[in-house]
């Protein structure tokens, strides 16, 4: 079930009614509501999926409990072994079997040898990556002796389906969220009224901005040989402006939603494109796999404690993992190994945290140095982003040739319409005004915004044609 | 709880206030919008036309009938109903609306041509009608073509989804409607074009391959004739017309074709007397490119050239 789709909009108010009116005040039946609601959600796409979330679960809380009673470290490794074999493994087979035996059948051939590799035909499970990561995080952080498992299957259940986040994050700790399964929950008139905002950002993000990118980005990214450079970089921006509206817009929805609910999620985008430079676009973007990879990889590699060799091995490896979670494909390795590059030469001049206050803006010259960091550090990203859009290497490498050839024709304009620098400008100026506030319709002038947003929607959104999320398929 | 109901309540009337608003403007603006195709559909919607003569029929009729040259002859008044790019469906259907909220006419002249027995896929020219949308009539049109239309109106301004330009044309409109587009300027429902001629290549090249019988042309002519005798007593006079065809189309390999058409019409009207089938198809309006845009359409010269003659035919049709 899609958050822009007409089932949810009856989906969410019927288990919003039930959860709040006829399961108030009885904590077990709103937990059992909303595991039900979640599996419906979940099955609403594929009910074939469910059994491996079930599974997913079972094993985890399984060895959840395991752990907590064993104290020897053997058993405890051979526990946690089998959570990581059973998880990756799943993981592994339905997103990167065909892959590997692609790319295993491609490098014999590129030295002669003809191999026969046999590919299924597999269907990616919608968020199983999610929800694997989710769910390791708890079988480790109990390995760590850091969180304690729960004893109630319904609570560890729904905290791995909670619907608002299952398919497409933020990937939450159980250290965070399993707690509130326990906790009775009050309805908070602030919170729900705060929920509201950012279900609305999330929706103008998704299907006004992303969505209408999207056409500009098919149109530019399939006929990329004919175009000029102007037109190609404005390509690989509207990209940009597509994936984050897509998908921050879809983590909004995901907050917004747990908040009718009394949950609080994990923010997951703090305004990347306003970063000054890629360390600190990292630290804004897709916080919550940021920070698993970081607590869960990186630290346990020896993070940033070793030598500068260390260090650069390590973020390397890092954002090679990072990129190849997104997809089974070497375009998003490449995409990962060039971000690794972008930050190399922050992390060897040890200026991989300089930018960690609050960006001020006046009429002098540090500010114009700001806004300029700000400008080149959007401009890598964008170019990043190509690998990350096209279908192979050839075509991303071409498409960015072909940006460098500097060449120019009027054809440019036909991307840039009224409709489209209406809703940028908004977009931007209220992204800009907000920059210090993770919900930009809160606050001042709200009823303005939450109208003019309205507006938007009904008159630029994208309602006939229903897009898929772009990150569902990770 | 009951505070946050009354939250969204409260933003919900309000977005609906606003949204109405802005609609109800655009809507408006067009509906005044004078000499415009959005004028004229207005008025056949609110029953305001009620001429004793019309037009029926495709881009031809569209472009190639004064109405004003009959008003002036005839002394009736006259208007044209011609659907540019619309077939045998659109322009019954087109029809079929204006009588149900106008009187029924004296005199109807229904274009013929083949175009006119083109299946209709698509609703042409949907934003004329976009502003006419919460009248049932136009929403059972539209939504026959498009199911979305069936709850398209439910949310006030959601009719200009990804049409901001025609929603500011719409506001615009109340206080003047010089910024419209020239395409929608009307003059009794009729569409002067001041164009030279310019040879349609494709359009000859596609006509090329068009096969009368694979036009299934006998069972909309029947359904045709049909449909008028059904809807019309003596006391309507129609008139089925070919009009003056470009010379390009007269050649040998598009003209056999037609020959088909026009004896089948000759055979079915043989011994009808309410409907008579004027064949101008091969005149010598036909021979001056001055007359045309392209080879199919008339350009304001043309339309006028023909429509003074055939009003001479019917005043003589009447005269004998």
């Amino acid at each position: 079930m899609l958050f822009n789709s007409l089932e949810f909009l009856l989906f969410l108010p019927t288990v919003f009614v039930l959860y709040w009116f006829v399961f108030k005040n009885q904590l077990r039946a709103q937990n059992i509501l909303l595991l039900v609601a979640s599996y419906v959600f979940y099955g609403w796409w594929d009910w074939r999926f469910l059994s491996l979330i079930v599974l997913s679960t079972a094993i985890d809380y399984f060895v959840g409990l395991q752990l907590e009673k064993t104290a020897q470290s053997s058993k405890r490794k051979l526990l946690l072994g089998l959570s990581l074999t059973a998880n990756l493994g799943m993981l592994g087979f339905f997103k990167y079997f065909n892959f590997f035996v692609q790319s295993w059948v491609d490098a014999w051939a590129s030295i002669g040898v003809t191999m026969q590799g046999t590919t299924l035909e597999i269907i990616l499970p919608v968020g199983i990556s999610f929800y694997t990561f989710q769910t390791l995080s708890y079988t480790i952080d109990i390995y760590r002796k850091q969180l304690q498992p729960t004893k109630s299957f319904i609570d560890f259940a729904a905290f791995v389906t909670f619907f608002p986040q299952l398919v497409a994050g933020p990937i939450e700790r159980a250290s965070h969220l399993l707690p509130q399964f326990y906790k009775k929950r009050i309805f908070n008139y602030d919170q729900a009224v705060s929920g509201i905002h950012l279900i609305l950002w999330g929706l103008f993000k998704k299907v006004v901005i992303a969505d209408s990118c999207a056409i500009y980005v098919n149109e530019i990214f399939g006929n990329y040989e004919n175009l000029d450079s102007l037109t190609l970089l404005l390509g690989s921006v509207y990209f940009a402006f597509q994936i984050y509206g897509d998908f921050s817009g879809y983590s909004d929805m995901a907050i917004g939603i747990a908040r009718l609910f009394g949950f609080d999620l994990m923010r997951n985008f703090n305004y990347p494109y306003f970063s000054r430079d890629i360390a600190e676009f990292w630290r804004r973007w897709h916080i919550s796999l940021s920070t698993w990879f970081r607590d869960y990889v990186y630290i346990p590699l020896g993070g940033s404690k070793g030598g500068v060799w260390m260090q650069v091995r390590n973020t390397f490896i890092i954002f090679l993992v990072s990129g190849f979670w997104h997809g089974a494909n070497w375009t998003f390795l490449v995409w990962g190994f060039l971000n690794a590059l972008y930050f190399l030469p922050l992390l060897l001049r040890g200026k991989n945290r300089t930018h960690l206050g609050t960006i001020q803006l006046g009429w002098d010259f540090q500010s114009a140095r700001t806004l300029l960091s700000i400008l080149s550090t959007f401009l890598l990203t964008c170019l990043a982003w190509v690998f990350f859009r096209a279908d192979s290497i050839y075509i991303a490498w071409n498409y960015l040739l072909n940006i460098f050839s500097f060449t120019f024709d009027k054809n440019v304009f036909n991307y840039i319409t009224k409709s489209i620098i209406i809703i940028f400008s908004f977009f931007l100026f209220l992204e800009w005004k907000n920059r210090n506030n993770s919900n930009p319709l809160s606050g001042k002038y709200q009823l303005i915004k939450i109208i003019l947003v309205f507006l938007m929607l009904v008159l630029f959104g994208n309602f006939y044609e229903i897009n898929e999320f772009i990150y569902f398929q990770f | 709880m009951f505070k946050f109901i009354k939250y969204v309540l409260l933003i919900l009337v309000l977005i609906y206030f606003f949204l109405t608003v802005f609609q109800f403007f655009s809507d408006k603006g067009y509906k005044k919008s004078s000499n415009t195709v959005f004028q004229d559909w207005s008025n056949i919607l609110e029953g305001n036309v009620n001429a004793d003569l019309l037009i029926v029929g495709s881009s031809r009729a569209y472009f190639g009938y004064d109405p004003i040259v009959f008003e002036d002859k005839l002394h009736c008044k006259s208007f044209n109903l011609g659907y540019s790019a619309a077939g045998y469906d659109l322009q019954i259907e087109k029809l079929k609306m204006y009588l149900k909220r106008n009187k029924k006419p004296k005199y109807i002249i229904q274009n013929v041509d083949l175009a006119f027995f083109n299946e209709d896929k698509l609703i042409p020219n949907e934003n004329e009608l976009i502003p006419f949308l919460n009248d049932s009539l136009v929403k059972n049109l539209l939504s026959k073509y498009n199911k979305n239309y069936n709850f398209i109106n439910r949310i006030p301004l959601l009719k200009y989804n990804k049409r901001f330009n025609q929603l500011m044309d719409g506001l615009q409109s109340n206080f003047d409607n010089n910024h419209l587009s020239k395409q929608y300027f009307t003059s009794s429902g009729y569409h002067p074009v001041d164009l030279n001629f310019k040879i349609d290549q494709n359009n000859l090249t596609r006509l090329k391959k068009i096969k009368a019988k694979d036009l299934k042309f006998e069972d909309k002519i029947d359904e045709l004739i049909k449909y008028y005798k059904d809807q019309f007593n003596s006391d309507t006079s129609i008139y089925f017309v070919w009009a003056p065809e470009h010379h390009e189309r007269l050649k040998k390999e598009y003209q056999i074709e037609k020959e088909l058409i026009f004896d089948y019409l000759y055979q079915k009207l043989e011994n009808e007397k309410s409907i008579v089938f004027i064949n101008l198809c091969v005149d010598p309006i036909s021979f001056n490119d001055d007359n045309f845009f392209d080879t199919f359409h008339f350009n304001r010269k043309g339309a006028n050239k023909f429509s003074h003659k055939l009003v001479e035919y019917l005043i003589n049709e009447s005269i004998n």
